[in-house]
């Protein structure tokens, strides 16, 4: 297995689009083998710029959440407020943090009500894999995809029967029991998941000594199966629990509960040889009620995704979508609320072709929003093989965020906002010296524009106000020989607002590297993290200094069956801030044993 | 946004269009006469492996069985494989031409990920023997296959591999099928004429994906004629041909 994300990554968007037929003919009557690159899950993005974070790196980096696995990615800024479930944010390419949109297998889990997906609630033990696609991605998904796309695929069953089960401890009171079982016959799959985690947690805010815990159980259970020439499948996520926090001025010790749930029914079928046509109605819940007062903030979406994949001749690929989307923002906060209803309606169309040494995309979407109008996104990219190892590409693409409902109905609201829209282009490079020795080179500009802000001066409440440009180099470098893996990643940007002033949260440098040793019976890797200063908030001078940190991690094969693993992050217990006024974790040890039997057994 | 929504309608339908347009050349055989087409040719035993092994073939595809009897229309793509006669440093294993351009394939070499457990590279497939050359031009080697006497009668085993080796460059893998992660075996019957002329009589097995059947039987259609016709009987061969598509994981 190849744990490391970025070789993949490489050789998805290298090897994409290259076909091979050659033939075995060592008898006669062996086939001509014709093989091309697995495509990723969201849709068609063979050239946009993507990272792939797989299962079995997800098991090696034991983290207690999303955010811990995003933030070992360059370029993928984080914003926390102390330990487990606490708020985190997420800055991807320089954007705001309710510039990416986060998908569970395809299903938008943003809240309409504020803010960015909860990624803090997702436990890393229901996914099997992470496609992270960076740069505009309205044109196919609508609002939000700023900076990117987060596709999460939760894990489903393999051919045959398959069980799993994990503990494991670690600093701060943390425990984690876990337990899979799924069994795929024929045309018949199934799959149950569940996951307990629950943490003491440590003192979030550096001014109170009190310890702010969580507990969460994430459940996942999926059922499909092939009736006739239909595909269906019923899944259901569930992520619920409780975090405690610290309120910032009283310094008392509160909680709140949270839900997050993703269903979804999916049919699928092929009703001729070059279309595929695919249903999926899905209800998400986003939802916070806080325990020692009144307020809470729900937020309900049902969606309806027609898409249909065309294939046009030989060269062509036509997807072609119709979305409708109807959510339910409610709120209150600080005693006043909304409880808002809007409809969301789209198309979508987009054609990819490939000729020769020629890849090239282009998409479009109308998404009619309730409440402010309409909206076209559009997005262009082409591709050029220079050489079977060498690809160059340029990309222009537009995308938006539509204003949320407490934009629009909270404190100092304006129902008569603007989207916030950008206009984003890049070129590529990528280039392999050696099947497991590439670079990549990615530059990019993202202007920004109708940001939505506070204006104290004027209105007296919400105005698209800010302009922001956003100017980046990011670039990969991968290797692997025998047992050692290296992957590495740097990214200089400089996101400014045009007013002036760095955005705050994110840096202008990052450096992230990870090296696995990987032997039969064991593995140790490390993961280092450098990040430069970010001032704190647009509100204060606080500059957050910048930090470097290493991680290590070890496994021991027992048998078959068995796994040892532990961790230790941030190995030297450096000292630094995510958010000022917050502490961070310092040096934390994680030990876990697990057990796995069936088809995925190594 | 009308405008957007004019030209989304007329994508609409031009698609819808394309998409009819793209199955009528497909005329509806009946299944029953195409089974019993079936029954009457021997079939060649079949391969170990065989994913998703259909006992009949689509109904969809019977088209190839028009091709039976008729003229095939000769095609000339102006890419079609170089074969010269020239060069024939002599080898002694007939079974390089697969290992010639396994070997010389610079996308699996330049861009397949370090040997690990999991990878399914397709150059596992087989070993390559010692005494490989790749510098050897392909050329060579098939006419190493022919035996030292060029105008003598070709073998169905000679035939076979000049069929793989005339056909590779002209193998694509849809992108549809590529999306969807569709792969299998679609095992064709070939016929030769005297000249080169080739046309699939028929659909042996289907890979399970209609897709990918189709996109075999259009490669050789595109080929359309073999570049070397020594050696063939007057009254023409028939061959089988498996092609099986697979999807490599990414490095």
């Amino acid at each position: 297995m190849f744990f490391l994300p970025f070789p993949r990554r490489a050789g998805v968007l290298l090897a994409a689009g290259f076909v091979t037929a050659f033939s075995s003919f060592t008898q006669a009557r062996e086939a001509v083998v014709v093989t091309a690159t697995r495509t990723a899950q969201s849709a068609d993005q063979a050239l946009a710029p993507m990272v792939l974070i797989e299962r079995e790196e997800l098991e090696r980096l034991q983290a207690a959440d999303l955010g811990e696995v995003l933030r070992l990615h360059a370029g993928l800024d984080i914003g926390r407020n102390g330990g487990p479930g606490q708020a985190t944010s997420l800055f991807m390419r320089g954007t705001d943090s309710n510039h990416t949109l986060v998908m569970i297998d395809g299903v938008r889990m943003n809240p309409a009500t504020i803010g960015g997906a909860a990624i803090h609630n997702l436990d890393p033990e229901l996914i099997e894999r992470i496609e992270v696609v960076k740069g505009p991605r309205s044109s196919l998904y609508g609002s939000d995809a700023i900076g990117g796309v987060i596709n999460i695929i939760t894990r489903r069953a393999a051919q045959g029967a398959q069980a799993d089960a994990s503990a494991s401890a670690g600093s701060h009171g943390s425990n984690r029991f876990a337990a899979g079982w799924s069994l795929a016959d024929g045309d018949f799959r199934y799959g149950l998941r569940a996951s307990v985690y629950d943490s003491d947690g440590y003192a979030p805010l550096t001014a109170s000594p009190i310890e702010a815990g969580h507990e969460r159980v994430s459940l996942d259970a999926h059922a499909g199966g092939r009736i006739g020439a239909l595909d269906v499948e019923l899944s259901h996520v569930r992520v619920s629990g409780n975090t405690e926090y610290v309120d910032s001025f009283t310094l008392a010790l509160l909680d709140q509960d949270f839900l997050n749930t993703v269903t979804a029914l999916r049919l699928e079928a092929t009703p001729g040889s070059t279309w595929v046509t695919r249903l999926r109605l899905s209800e998400i819940r986003d939802e916070i009620d806080q325990n020692q007062g009144v307020d809470f903030a729900h937020t309900q979406r049902f969606a309806v995704d027609w898409q249909n994949d065309v294939q046009l001749g030989r060269a062509q690929l036509l997807t072609a979508g119709i979305e409708l989307m109807r959510e339910e923002a409610d709120v209150v906060s600080f005693g006043s609320g909304f409880d808002e209803e809007r409809d969301i309606a789209a198309v979508y169309l987009q054609d990819a072709i490939e000729l020769g040494a020629h890849r090239g995309q282009l998409a479009a979407r109308h998404t009619d929003y309730e409440g402010f109008g309409s909206h076209v996104t559009w997005d262009a990219q082409y591709g050029y093989l220079l050489t079977e190892a060498t690809r160059i590409t340029a990309a222009v693409g537009t995308a938006f965020r539509a204003p949320d409902q407490t934009d629009r109905f909270g404190f100092g609201g304006n129902p008569d906002l603007a989207p916030e829209e950008s206009r984003n282009v890049e070129f590529g490079l990528r280039h392999r010296f050696a099947p497991a020795h590439g670079v990549a080179l990615q530059v990019f500009q993202n202007d920004i524009d109708n940001l939505i802000e506070f204006d104290f001066i004027g209105t007296g409440g919400m105005t698209n106000l800010g302009e922001a440009r956003i100017r980046g180099v990011e670039l990969g470098y991968d290797w692997a020989s025998g047992p050692w893996r290296l992957i590495s990643a740097a990214t200089l940007q400089d996101p400014q607002l045009r007013s002036g002033g760095q955005l705050p949260r994110r840096a202008k440098r990052s450096l992230t590297l990870g090296i696995v040793h990987d032997a039969k019976r064991w593995q140790l890797g490390a993961d280092l993290l450098a990040t430069s200063s970010r001032r704190d908030s647009g509100f204060s001078d606080v500059i957050l200094g910048g930090y470097t940190l290493l991680n290590a991690s070890a496994l021991l094969r027992l048998g078959d069956d068995w796994t040892l693993r532990g961790r230790i992050e941030n190995l030297f217990d450096r000292d630094y801030a995510l958010a000022d006024g917050f502490r961070t974790g310092g040096r934390e040890a994680r030990i876990e044993l697990a057990w796995r039997y069936g088809a995925g057994t190594r | 946004m009308p405008a957007f929504a004019a030209l989304s309608a007329a994508l609409h339908v031009a698609l819808l269009g394309v998409w009819l347009d793209l199955r009528e050349p497909i005329p509806e055989v009946d299944i029953h006469a195409a089974a019993t087409r079936l029954s009457l040719n021997l079939l060649p035993p079949q391969p170990l492996e065989s994913p998703r092994p259909r006992s009949e073939p689509d109904p969809d595809l019977s088209f190839v069985q028009e091709k039976v009897g008729s003229d095939p229309i000769e095609r000339s793509p102006a890419s079609a494989p170089r074969h010269s006669t020239v060069g024939s440093d002599p080898i002694h294993s007939n079974s390089m031409t697969g290992e010639e351009k396994l070997g010389s394939d610079p996308i699996e070499r330049s861009l397949g990920p370090a040997p690990g457990p999991s990878f399914e590279s397709p150059r596992a497939e087989s070993a390559v023997p010692s005494g490989f050359d790749p510098v050897r031009p392909k050329s060579a080697i098939v006419e190493e296959d022919l035996g030292s006497d060029p105008v003598g009668p070709v073998t169905a085993e000679q035939l076979a591999v000049r069929v793989h080796e005339a056909v590779q460059p002209y193998f694509e893998y849809p992108l549809l099928a590529r999306r969807q992660g569709w792969e299998g075996e679609v095992r064709l019957m070939l016929r030769v004429e005297a000249d080169g002329r080739l046309s699939v009589l028929r659909v042996l097995s289907s890979s399970g994906h209609r897709l990918l059947d189709r996109a075999a039987v259009e490669a050789l259609d595109r080929l359309a004629r073999l570049p070397d016709a020594r050696g063939l009987p007057h009254m023409g061969m028939e061959t089988e041909l498996p092609v099986r598509y697979r999807l490599v994981d990414p490095a």
